[in-house]
């Protein structure tokens, strides 16, 4: 009975509605639940360890830590400003905007990576540009952290943007009233209220960053200790028959997602 | 009563649902049974003329096949995790070992056709590479095939024996390894980097500059002396739902109408 209290009061869901809650509900959790639990069991501690102890599983989780840690700090550096003026300002083309920058989520990885080629690549419409400036993004570092911004970007642009929308402006206009200015009213009332938004904006964009795949290894390629991120090492040591190192990498990250995911719960509630 | 009528009519339904992949399996399987359906895993570098052999073959004995290309590492792997295939076409003799090693074969296999590396560059040739040897020089982008891949193996093993010899200078392999920019999954996404201009050259099988990527790129010849052939094996696989058609597709593949599409693509026709 327990489980299906609800905040107006017991027995709100009951009867026949009780059986179309359970019954889908099971079957959803379960279907997700089971390959990752099934990928948890797959191998033995002592093999995963030893599979993670090596130099390219080494390698592409410090190459994934560096790279999601630079998305982020650019994420947050460039969103923030863009979520807060598609949050507060009214001008032309606003809702064009926020489509164009939702539509990193929607598009699938390979296109993102084809458009990035195409824009910045050695034949792109930047590359020529690029390459007076001594530029060199094909097969480097800056490639997977641009795939990954891409990518990932929209999630806090998106987070932030509807908790600016909820801070009340009542508030932030007392605040101006007191003597504080924009940037003081922004950094002690804005930001501070709209925080769980911006925390787990930034959260669901480092985690969408570290499964990061296919745009990756289409405009970045595929390097150990270059361009090699953890995705990238799964696939290449799945196709190479390493299946213990795919899999000791590969439960890393549900790992790391989960604790994300848990943590962001957390904070949002 | 009711309530645990409930919970037991759940629990069906989630076995029923966790049993739902199994359903779907044997659910794509049962069509066109009377006239035979065929799933062929064969090397990326046979997707076109495979395609080609796949149509007339079909079209013969009245039968639906499907292919899945991919590396030959990547098809092995699959095949040990279950995946339903009837015919394995491996780029080289090492993953048909394994494959041969795992039990995941049933008749024993045989070379049906060659292929040779060729060495591409993009259109415009961004570091005027015009020999071999140019491949070594510092700053030349180079992508390969990783390791693990059959192509990429043997191109590594082509610039061994280049490196072995005198004109190409002192530590070429050390140059070249120092060179290659990336490790591709499998030898068209090495054609592709070096068709959209991204990388300075590559190593692919003859067989895949096909006319579109021909039109792309340049091509290098390697000298037999350097060269390695890829033989590729092919063989029936144990858990084939249609053993007697798998082995009708792979005597079409090496009938003369098989040969000649294979020819046409490039493919060495061992004698």
């Amino acid at each position: 009975m327990r489980l299906f209290r609800s905040p107006a009061g017991p027995g709100v869901i009951a009867g026949a509605g009780r059986v179309l809650v359970i019954l889908p509900a099971t079957a959803l959790l379960l279907f997700i639940g089971f390959p990752l639990v099934a990928l948890l069991l797959h191998t033995p501690p002592g093999t995963l360890w030893s599979s993670l102890n090596t130099q390219s599983s080494l390698d592409a989780l410090s190459l994934s830590l560096q790279t999601t840690t630079l998305t982020l700090a650019l994420t947050i550096l460039l969103g923030t400003p863009t979520a807060y003026l598609l949050a507060r300002r009214r001008f032309w083309g606003k809702r064009f905007l926020d489509s164009v920058v939702d539509l990193p989520i929607v598009v699938p990885p390979a296109v993102a990576g084809v458009a990035l080629l195409l824009a910045f690549g050695r034949e792109g419409l930047l590359g020529p540009s690029l390459d007076t400036l001594g530029i060199h993004l094909s097969f480097s570092t800056a490639a997977v952290v641009m795939a990954q911004l891409f990518v990932a970007c929209p999630f806090y642009v998106r987070s932030a943007r509807a908790g600016f929308i909820g801070v009340d402006r009542a508030l932030e206009d007392a605040s101006s009233t007191l003597g504080y200015g924009s940037w003081g009213t922004f950094r002690r009332i804005t930001v501070p209220l709209a925080l769980p938004s911006l925390i787990s904006g930034a959260a669901l964009t480092w985690a969408r960053a570290l499964g990061e795949f296919g745009a990756t290894i289409m405009f970045a390629g595929n390097l150990m200790g270059v361009t090699q991120t953890m995705p990238l090492a799964v696939y290449l040591n799945l196709e190479t028959g390493n299946l213990d190192g795919a899999v000791a990498l590969a439960v890393v990250l549900v790992l790391v997602s989960l604790v994300v995911s848990f943590v962001v719960r957390l904070i949002s509630e | 009563m009711a309530t645990r009528f409930r919970y037991e009519f759940v629990s069906v339904v989630a076995l029923v649902l966790m049993l739902f992949p199994l359903t779907v399996t044997s659910i794509r399987a049962a069509p066109a049974r009377d006239h035979g359906s065929l799933t062929v895993f064969a090397a990326a570098s046979l997707t076109e003329a495979f395609t080609t052999i796949g149509a007339a073959f079909d079209k013969a004995n009245k039968s639906t096949t499907r292919f899945n290309f991919g590396g030959s590492d990547t098809l092995v792997t699959q095949l040990a995790q279950g995946a339903p295939a009837d015919v394995f076409a491996s780029a080289n003799q090492a993953q048909m070992t394994i494959a041969a090693r795992e039990h995941l074969i049933a008749s024993s296999p045989s070379i049906f056709v060659q292929n040779r590396l060729v060495v591409i560059l993009p259109r415009n040739n961004p570091a005027h590479i015009h020999s071999l040897a140019d491949l070594g020089r510092s700053g030349v982008k180079l992508v390969l095939a990783a390791p693990g891949v059959p192509v990429g193996k043997y191109a590594r093993a082509a610039f061994a024996a280049m490196a072995r010899n005198r004109a190409f200078g002192t530590g070429f392999l050390a140059r070249v390894q120092a060179n290659i920019k990336s490790e591709e999954t499998d030898v068209k996404a090495v054609a592709a980097k070096v068709s959209l201009g991204e990388a300075d050259a590559g190593v692919v099988y003859l067989t895949d500059v096909t006319p579109s990527v021909a039109t792309r790129v340049l091509k290098i010849e390697i000298p037999p002396a350097f060269n390695q052939i890829a033989s590729y094996p092919i063989a029936v696989t144990k858990n084939s739902q249609d053993p007697a058609l798998a082995r009708k597709f792979i005597a079409y593949v090496r009938s003369p109408a098989g040969k000649a599409v294979l020819a046409a693509h490039g493919f060495i026709i061992p004698s």
